[in-house]
């Protein structure tokens, strides 16, 4: 019996194996040293660099802990609005969905809305285009008081940018998006190809900055473009929100 | 043997139990890089391990009392935390693909060699699938047995050993590549040799 890779990890963890495959081990050098390389390569997961954590979690842990129990996660006030209507990202997507940060239950809300899904395709199709147009450095004028990445991770701080609270809310906006689109039950099966090259679309996206982001420390990126890649994304999951609602709502959610 | 548990004094932990704000600080600094970095591992995406970061803090901190300190709280901590990770893979919306050369483009080059070894072997880890991934942390890195993965992972003892030798057979293709015939240049896709 030649031992599988299976067996060799067995032998690594000093796990019990069939005798035969062990007596092959012996015998082979080829195969101890199969199991040198898993060792090495355990060894080299285990050195991977401990990650620090970003600076405004803490203070949202015990911003909830404080809330009590049972309500929501307490977001930062100052989140990014909307560039063309002034509107909160999170609360429009929240609206759609029917879950109003004031308090709103939004049942009878998210029964009666009747969001076309055609609205959020094209809103969706709209963001990846001009999030595509930064990735790919084609010049654009920015609006005023954004923040544009030039090229693939050059970003530039816009004035009046403020730090780790500006920090926090992209963060808080992002991870309350996901919660609302987790929070959309029902993923048809059959689902038009266009809206599933935009779900797919904007899923790479988001792939593609949270590699990024994971590499950030790594690769020494500045506190700016680390913001202008978490920008990125709420904009993206926001579009995403906005495409898998509307698929939902057509399929009877 | 499993990773390293930073260790957290008791007087810490039975200040934090009696609602000491101040201890229950102590107590996220002491292990909040533990988590955070247990959750980057695993779910790969920023976004979601600072929500499991913040989730597994929220729910220690709300739950100390129940903790009967049967082992070192760390590895308590430590245990919701993987339930969180495992409970975010579970949700589907974390399966995504993700396009390696656009990624690559993404990427700067790392600056020194040791440097670029480990960003190889992140994007590997990062770019095979969840279940390999998490086996494979959970085993070698955190030091978790078959049994204890299989049971959380509501598979069997079995399934996570299959799932070890494949998370080492497609992490050894991406940092090494296959080896030319002719003795050339190994294609080593993480390390972008090819």
């Amino acid at each position: 019996m030649y031992p599988g890779t299976e067996n060799l990890l067995s032998i690594r963890d000093g796990e019990p194996v069939d005798a035969e495959a062990r007596a092959a081990v012996e015998s082979e050098p080829a195969l101890q040293a199969e199991i040198a390389h898993l060792e090495a390569t355990r060894d080299r997961l285990r050195k991977l660099p401990e990650l620090t954590p970003p600076p405004g979690v803490r203070a949202k842990v015990f911003l909830e802990l404080e809330s009590g129990p049972g309500t929501r996660r307490a977001t930062s006030p100052e989140r990014p609005r909307s560039r063309s209507t002034g509107q909160s990202r999170t609360d429009s997507a929240a609206t759609a969905l029917g879950k109003t940060s004031g308090g709103n239950p939004g049942t009878r809300f998210l029964r009666r809305a009747q969001w076309p899904l055609r609205g959020g395709i094209a809103a969706a199709v709209a963001a990846v285009a001009i999030l595509g147009v930064r990735y790919l450095g084609i010049p654009q004028g920015p609006p005023p008081g954004t923040i544009i990445a030039e090229g693939p991770l050059t970003a530039v701080a816009p004035s009046g940018f403020g730090g780790a609270a500006a920090y926090t809310s992209l963060t808080s906006e992002s991870a309350r998006l996901e919660r609302l689109l987790n929070e959309i039950p029902y993923r048809p099966r059959l689902v038009n190809a266009g809206t599933a090259t935009m779900i797919s679309g904007l899923q790479d996206r988001i792939g593609q900055v949270d590699q990024v982001l994971m590499y950030s420390s790594v690769d020494g990126l500045q506190p700016e473009q680390t913001m202008a890649l978490w920008q990125e994304r709420v904009d993206l999951m926001n579009a995403l929100v906005r495409v898998r609602y509307a698929e939902a709502q057509r399929f009877g959610f | 043997m499993g990773a390293q548990v930073p260790h957290v004094d008791s007087t810490t932990v039975a200040d934090a139990r009696r609602g000491d704000r101040a201890a229950h600080g102590r107590l996220y600094d002491a292990l909040a890089p533990m988590v955070y970095t247990l959750a980057r591992r695993m779910l790969v995406s920023p976004a979601l391990a600072e929500d499991v970061l913040q989730e597994t803090f929220v729910e220690v901190l709300r739950k100390l009392e129940t903790f009967r300190g049967e082992s070192g709280i760390g590895f308590w901590v430590r245990r919701i935390a993987v339930n969180k990770c495992l409970m975010y893979l579970r949700s589907g919306w974390h399966s995504r693909r993700v396009d390696a050369e656009a990624i690559e483009s993404l990427c700067p080059p790392a600056q020194t060699p040791q440097a670029e070894h480990q960003v190889a072997l992140e994007r590997a880890l990062a770019a095979i699938p969840d279940t390999s991934r998490t086996v494979v942390w959970l085993h070698d890195v955190e030091g978790y047995t078959h049994k204890e993965i299989g049971a959380m992972m509501g598979r069997t003892t079995s399934f996570s050993k299959s799932q070890l030798a494949r998370a080492h057979k497609r992490l050894r293709i991406l940092l090494e590549g296959d080896i030319p015939e002719d003795g050339g240049q190994p294609c080593t896709p993480a390390l972008k040799t090819c």
